[in-house]
């Protein structure tokens, strides 16, 4: 993940756990630049991971019980 | 060979039965080995989906905060303003100018307005410092000196000599925009300095240019100065001069280019738009007016980024030749963490993590964004800027380099033969302080084996040695030792 999104998610978080410092964390998030094509990034970004994550999970997966019915044998 | 034999030979089905059990048993281990490996990895990549899930929903979630978040109370970005619709853009000058009257008011109309047509475009006319003003942002507060000047000092007074800078930035008629060197949106300080003062207080600028106007001295505030200050971050004055000085303290949820533009206006002066290298299209006629009195009182016109001395700050000569040459200075310091992450980005994100971040921070056009792009996928790689892989570059760019380099000493050095005004030259002889010349020199003698092979190298030699040789003994009073200059 580029530093930028980085910073954005890390400011993202800062907002959801410390909702007593709320105004820190809304400065937090405009000065990193913030904005809404950034956010777009961000899921794009997020969602490409996750669709490429799941695929190397299945892949696994099936290799994982290829090696469990190989042990039968 | 009879041993092996015999011993073969002799394998009884009993080692058979056992050498096949230890197979299998080694069979099953691997296995075993790859199931554990299997089941880590698949813990990993679970692990990993719960995390980007939550993530997105964080994320998501956070959609309705984000008009939120840049509308609190902090300044919003340029970036923003340009957004803005004409009516809100109005909406907002006008609950400032009614927020700041009082102070408003205080600024006398000392300007003279620049001639326009009935079109309200600027006409052919020359520029003269009665119709200039000179703004400066900074974060740095200015100095009292023990005269009771107040200075806005280079960076080479401020740090005692330490840093090579010795030239001092304006703009003329606006706000800087932010450039390729960075964000210059929401600085503690605007000074917004009236020209007939300045000038009559610090003699003529080096450079007389819309977007980039310089002293190559620290710059004394004279009489009449407007200083916009972050809120809490008031500079002090000198004892009496109080009345010298108009102070106004911005809110943070002012833009200072919003509020510059309204003490412009009561300034009576005219406020035009810059961009990264000149004045935009519309104010040419500004910078051409201005080159024509530069041009009459022997000063330099120009962008300081084309010009020799930003060499100086940089990490040494062959570094700024070969990041110019990739169009890539100033890049290197902002890029360098973001570059790994970048290149390991599919081609589709990259492009609009870039147009994105660019128009993010810099209000600049799409193409020029993409053209850094290019650049940077060229030859961006940071982490091949160290000084062993730039020894290596040098001697593999050959004469692309070698000619560059003699074009810039050529360019700096040379009296009229390629037609570099010779007021570039003094002003270059002024803007380097005395020592730098010789860690200039030396690093040279460093660099140049480099150039070993280079088709023209001896013609490298010849300028080195003629074009550093003049300066240096202007500057220093001494001769060079030339048996030390022998390549």
């Amino acid at each position: 993940m580029p530093n930028i999104l980085k910073t954005c998610y890390r400011s993202i978080k800062a907002l959801i756990l410390s909702k007593d410092d709320r105004e820190v964390a809304l400065r937090a998030l405009a000065e990193v630049g913030f904005t809404k094509p950034v956010q777009a990034i961000l899921l794009a970004y997020l969602d490409r991971e996750l669709v490429a994550t799941r695929e190397k999970l299945d892949m696994l997966k099936s290799k994982a019980l290829a090696l469990r019915s190989e042990k039968k044998y | 060979m009879g041993f092996e034999t015999s011993n073969f030979e002799i394998r009884s089905s009993e080692d058979t039965a056992r050498e096949s059990t230890s197979e299998q048993e080694v069979g099953v281990e691997i296995v075993e080995r790859e199931r554990r490996k299997a089941a880590f990895e698949i813990k990993d990549l679970e692990e990993k989906i719960t995390f980007l899930e939550r993530a997105k929903k964080e994320i998501s979630e956070t959609a309705p905060l984000v008009p939120e978040a840049l509308s609190q109370d902090h300044a919003p970005k340029d970036i923003d303003l340009y957004n803005l619709s004409k009516e809100e853009r109005l909406r907002r000058r006008e609950m400032i100018t009614n927020r700041y009257k009082e102070a408003l008011d205080k600024i006398p109309p000392i300007g003279k307005l620049l001639e326009t047509d009935e079109k309200g475009l600027l006409v052919e006319q020359e520029i003269v410092p009665d119709n200039l003003v000179f703004i400066r942002a900074d974060d740095y507060i200015p100095e009292i000196n023990e005269k009771g000047e107040l200075k806005i000092l280079s960076a080479y007074d401020a740090t005692d000599g330490k840093v090579w800078r010795l030239t001092n930035h304006f703009t003329l008629n606006h706000r800087v925009a932010s450039n390729i060197g960075g964000s210059w949106e929401n600085k503690s300080y605007q000074f917004i300095i009236p020209g007939e003062k300045i000038v009559e207080t610090n003699g003529l600028p080096e450079n007389l240019y819309s977007i980039d106007t310089f002293w190559a001295k620290s710059v004394e505030l004279p009489q009449g100065t407007v200083i916009i200050y972050e809120h809490g971050k008031k500079p002090a004055i000198p004892e009496g001069r109080e009345k010298d000085f108009i102070l106004i303290e911005r809110d943070k949820d002012v833009n200072d280019k919003e509020l510059t533009s309204l003490v412009l206006e009561r300034m009576n002066y005219s406020e035009i738009q810059g961009e990264a290298w000149s004045a935009l299209p519309q104010y040419k006629e500004f910078d051409k007016g201005a080159r024509s009195f530069a041009e009459k009182e022997h000063l330099r016109s120009g962008p300081h980024v084309y010009s020799w001395s930003d060499a100086f700050e940089e990490v040494g000569f062959a570094k700024s030749v070969l990041l110019y040459d990739h169009g890539l200075r100033n890049m290197l310091s902002l890029y360098r963490e973001d570059y790994k992450e970048y290149a390991r980005m599919p081609k589709e994100l990259k492009e609009k993590a870039w147009q994105t971040i660019f128009e993010s921070f810099t209000p600049e056009p799409r193409d020029y964004s993409k053209l850094r792009v290019e650049r940077i996928e060229l030859g961006g790689d940071p982490d091949n800027f160290t000084d062993e892989v730039i020894s290596q570059n040098l001697k593999e760019a050959k004469v692309r380099t070698a000619k560059f380099l003699s074009d810039v000493l050529w360019g700096l050095y040379d009296e009229g033969k390629h037609q570099i005004p010779r007021e570039d030259q003094t002003v270059m002889l002024k803007m380097v302080p005395k020592e730098a010349w010789q860690y200039q020199i030396d690093s040279m003698k460093e660099k140049i084996g480099t150039f070993e092979g280079c088709r023209d190298l001896e013609e490298m030699k010849g300028v080195f040695n003629k074009y550093f040789e003049t300066p240096y003994k202007e500057i220093t009073g001494k001769e060079i030792n030339r048996a030390e200059l022998t390549f």
